[in-house]
């Protein structure tokens, strides 16, 4: 069987499974892996199978660890008292609330690099004011995406643009003005593409109405010091020296939900937990259906092939190639997209400056976070506001994910005048 | 009489080989020593230009970011061109900066009367965008260029050499360009 | 009641099948961490481990056999370090070769096959790299593993979001599991910063004039059939490009940026103050465009996606559909090594230097690496 063959054969399979049978996207992902390996004469490649989630495996603990974060926020108080603050600085105010709002959305995203720790920390910070500020449900998780998309881009550290640096041995030097370019015109638009229709400007009557409990005053500082644990701890690690060793994030997530235990509210820490690894299990699953899938598609040659087909299009169609298969790729998660079509593009397009390049390929890799069946930013900010139909979101974040590109596009084809002017 | 006339016309004839042969190395320009070895677009080769002018036994400096100031003395300039991403970086130079002190060396050189000897090693892997934009400014202002024969594929050097009718010497290998050095500094 | 006992059943099943596939997975992970054999020539003198050189590096999986070949006279001390990325096997294999065949007179030649001994137990994840590949010998087969470019995050780990390496650079998380990322190393560093530091310790301690790593790259990587020098090189590895030329080899010649910091050709010269060169050939085995990865990938390497890539003009390397065989890229190495052994002698021909048994460039290409292997035992 030949390799596209044995692809096509895998992704029918993994349509049938999801489709037809409605199994779970995850197991779906395994049985195709699992015949995709058997098609390609491999036998039942076991090991295989297993090395191939591993490569998710520091993304799921992220994610298990910044659920467990996120459901002890909501369980402490916390959440209702950020709310609560947020509302009472902001309810006037609707051009610098959509900023401010997106700012602190962005900022664990631009001192981690990853999308799903800005939307699941942050993220779930804003959530509620937006909504009772009248945001619609599905616009507030595209709202809390696109914003946990663009702090992943953001500097100081832009994960993506290290993978492809790493690839082509570009030092990660001089990337804050370029990365800033694309960066800070696209928070602007597309926060207010997204909100300032729907946000309504409240008196402070209505406001009252509509505020939660704070419990600052109960608890007073330490109420928030889950919150300052996390940043600290995560702001440290950005530093460019060492000071305390790297504990890695989800260690910082797990000090912050411990530190949570004592700080608010009390609750069951066990229910809790369970909670939060109930509510994460889908995507972890399909995380590591997505690793045995990619592992497959490796072995029987299809990641190959796929690679060489959309190096073959002729010059004028490479642009579109990487608008469209950096995004879709995305679908493994951006970080993948980066490693594997990010190098072969950037060096494709060697005779440009790399840091530009590698900037706007990062931007629209980054789109990739919103592709299902993984969709790291989108599925997990549809959780953040309790949507159940991730599409629902994705909907709203067309247009947006469409300036995003627009933006890398644009910076792609202006780097040589850029490269100029800077 | 016949004799005389057969000896006219072989003294005729050797005449006009001799003014016509393209191989004579008469006809290639004779440079001074010392010379200054630099680089235009910063690839390695420059290093291997540095080692033949060793070998040829030179009087020479190398200088990979030579600017205007370090002309003093030196009688002949060897522009080793090539352009090296990885190079540009190491000397902490981008492309335009590199353009820049290239120009303005060469219009030094010109304004001190310094010949300059183009060399060109790196065949044809160091051909592209970047080396070529390279090669399309600096070769009009050369007295003589030596290129890797595969570097000149394409005809490249052969086409600039000759509009501005500048002497070309091709070798096969770097290493090869050892003789026609040593030939222009004789 | 009955949706309890389906639950249960459903669950047991699912344990037990998460059992089976651990138990079997786990023996092929775990086949992983026996080391290869090699077999050194008489010739011989010391086989020390890096741990001697620095202590803090005994009883991890970071500690690796260091081969001694001592002359009877003083001269030019010389490292050859295969195995700092193992899944560039030319390297490896290369280093192997020299240890099962050289004899050294005068000098002292030190070679470390598996630098990196850790990235030897594992493989990475989506690349769906085969564990092993073989070598015919003239008596039977010699198989060699085939591992990762990082050090086993079993070993080292967690990753930081963003490494700071010792030279103060910043990289992506996994760049700190990367050996050559990692130099001149820290003395309380993370495992693959400790076998940094050891590298640093010996090319200090034996006194090493010249240093060399051997590495392998995808032929879509502009540094490519590469000798990437640092400056204190600049004049041996030219003298040695061009000899190298005279055989009819082509090479790219790279000057090391002074940026790009924690790679060997920049923290070596710098640091141990050593000339420093790190050498590259062209394995499509762990290129990004490969097709259906396999053993005969790696020796044989042949690719027809590479070849289409070719023709697209998308490499660095002329790649046909003869592909491009270890023992090619082997006797690249070899040729290399013997040139800059050379252009160092030319350099300063006051310090001797005598070695023989160097398996030749061309007996390599034409009789194959397992002629000049030792056979299994």
């Amino acid at each position: 069987m030949s390799e596209p063959l044995i692809l096509l054969a895998m992704v029918a399979i993994f349509a049938f499974l999801a489709m037809a049978l409605k199994l779970p996207i995850g197991v779906s992902l395994v049985f195709s892996a699992l015949a995709g390996a058997i098609l390609g004469g491999e036998g039942l490649a076991l090991r295989h199978l297993v090395e191939g989630s591993f490569g998710y495996f520091d993304t799921i603990l992220i994610i298990v660890c910044a659920m467990i974060f996120m459901k002890i926020l909501q369980a402490s108080g916390l959440l209702d008292t950020i709310t609560s603050l947020l509302l009472k600085t902001f309810y006037r105010r609707k051009f610098s609330l959509l900023l401010s709002v997106m700012v602190i959305i962005m900022f664990p995203g631009m001192i981690t690099g990853s999308s799903t720790c800005a939307v699941l920390s942050t993220g779930a910070l804003v959530a509620p004011v937006l909504m009772k500020l009248g945001l619609p449900k599905a616009k507030t998780a595209a709202f809390i995406a696109m914003g946990g998309i663009l702090g992943m881009l953001a500097p100081p550290v832009n994960i993506l643009v290290m993978i492809m640096g790493g690839g082509v041995d570009m030092p990660y030097v001089g990337l804050t003005i370029p990365l800033l370019i694309i960066v800070v015109p696209l928070a602007i638009i597309i926060s207010l593409w997204l909100g300032y229709k729907d946000i309504q400007i409240l008196d402070q009557k209505h406001m009252q109405t509509i505020l939660p409990l704070s419990y600052a005053k109960d608890y007073g500082f330490r109420h928030f010091l889950p919150l300052i644990v996390v940043f600290v701890l995560m702001a440290i690690q950005s530093l460019p020296f060492n000071i305390i060793p790297d504990i890695g994030i989800p260690a910082i997530f797990l000090l912050g939900s411990l530190v949570g235990l004592f700080c608010g509210r009390s609750f069951n820490f066990f229910k809790v937990t369970q909670a939060a690894i109930q509510e994460a299990m889908p995507i972890l699953c399909i995380l590591a259906g997505v690793g045995m899938f990619i592992q497959i598609m490796t072995l029987t040659g299809g990641r190959g092939w796929t690679i060489v087909s959309f190096l073959s299009l002729p010059p004028v169609f490479l642009y579109l190639g990487i608008a469209v298969s950096m995004p879709l790729f995305g679908a493994v998660s951006a970080y993948g997209s980066a490693s594997i079509l990010g190098v072969p593009f950037i060096l494709a397009l060697i005779s440009k400056n790399a840091i530009f390049t590698s900037a706007a390929l990062s931007a629209i890799a980054g789109l990739g976070d919103l592709m299902p069946p993984t969709a790291l930013a989108g599925i997990f900010a549809a959780q953040v506001v309790e949507e159940n139909n991730y599409f629902k979101v994705l909907r709203f974040c067309i247009v947006p994910a469409l300036f995003l590109l627009a933006m890398g596009l644009g910076v792609l084809l202006l780097t040589p005048l850029l490269d100029k002017i800077l | 009489m016949k004799k005389t006339h057969f000896s006219i016309f072989m003294l005729f004839l050797a005449f006009i080989l001799l003014i016509t042969d393209p191989l004579s190395p008469k006809e290639f320009p004779q440079f001074k020593q010392p010379v200054l070895i630099t680089s235009a677009g910063q690839s390695a080769e420059v290093q291997l230009a540095s080692v033949l002018a060793k070998r040829a036994g030179l009087n020479y400096s190398l200088s990979k970011t030579a600017t205007s100031r370090d002309l003093a003395d030196v009688k002949t300039i060897a522009l080793v061109i090539g352009t090296s991403l990885k190079g540009l970086g190491a000397a902490g130079l981008d492309m335009s900066q590199e353009n820049e002190r290239v120009s303005s060396l060469i219009k030094a050189t010109q304004q001190f009367n310094i010949p300059i000897l183009c060399l060109h090693l790196g065949g044809e892997q160091r051909r592209g965008t970047l080396s070529d934009q390279m090669i399309k400014t600096v070769l009009p202002f050369a007295q003589h260029v030596i290129v890797v024969k595969s570097g000149n594929k394409d005809g490249l050097f052969t086409e600039i050499c000759n509009t501005h009718s500048i002497p070309l010497i091709e070798v096969e290998r770097a290493a090869d360009a050892l003789e026609p050095l040593k030939n222009a500094f004789l | 009641m009955l949706k309890i006992k389906r639950h249960l059943i459903f669950g047991s099943v699912f344990l037990l099948g998460a059992m089976a596939l651990g138990y079997f997975s786990g023996k092929s992970f775990m086949s992983m961490h026996i080391d290869d054999h090699i077999f050194p020539s008489s010739g011989l003198t010391e086989n020390k481990m890096l741990s001697e050189y620095f202590p803090k590096l005994k009883k991890t999986p970071g500690d690796t056999p260091v081969f001694i070949f001592q002359g009877e006279q003083p001269g030019r001390n010389i490292l050859i370090l295969g195995g700092a990325h193992p899944n560039e096997p030319a390297g490896t294999i290369a280093a192997i070769l020299l240890v099962e065949n050289i004899h050294v007179q005068a000098g002292k030649v030190i070679i470390i096959p598996w630098a990196n001994h850790s990235g030897f137990t594992h493989n990475d994840p989506q690349e769906g790299s085969p564990q092993r590949f073989s070598i015919r010998t003239q008596d039977g087969q010699r198989w060699f593993k085939y591992g990762s470019r990082l050090t086993n995050p079993i070993h080292q780990w967690p990753d930081p979001t963003v490494y700071i390496n010792p030279s103060g650079q910043k990289l992506a998380g996994t760049e700190c599991r990367n050996l050559n990322r990692s130099y001149p190393g820290r003395r309380n560093g993370n495992l693959t910063e400790k076998i940094a530091f050891g590298i640093m310790e010996v090319l200090i301690s034996e006194n090493i004039d010249l240093a060399l790593d051997l590495h392998e790259a995808a032929p879509e990587y502009p540094v490519i059939n590469a000798i990437v020098f640092h400056e204190s090189s600049a004049e041996i590895a030219s003298i040695a490009f061009m000899e190298l030329q005279l055989s009819n080899l082509e090479f790219r010649l790279e000057a090391s940026p002074p940026n790009l910091r924690g790679l060997s050709h920049r923290e070596w010269g710098d640091f141990a103050k050593v000339k420093a060169v790190l050498l590259e050939t062209a394995n499509v085995s762990h290129g990004r465009l490969k097709g259906k990865p396999s053993a005969s990938l790696i020796t044989e390497g042949r690719d027809k996606n590479y070849v289409k890539a070719d023709k697209l003009g998308r490499l660095f390397v002329p790649f046909k559909e003869e592909g491009i065989p270890l023992k090619l890229r082997v006797a690249r190495h070899l040729a290399s090594i013997e040139a800059l052994i050379s252009a160092l002698q030319e350099e300063d021909p006051t310090k001797i230097f005598a070695i023989h048994g160097l398996p030749s460039m061309e007996r390599v290409k034409i009789e194959g690496i397992g002629q000049f292997l030792a056979p299994p035992k």
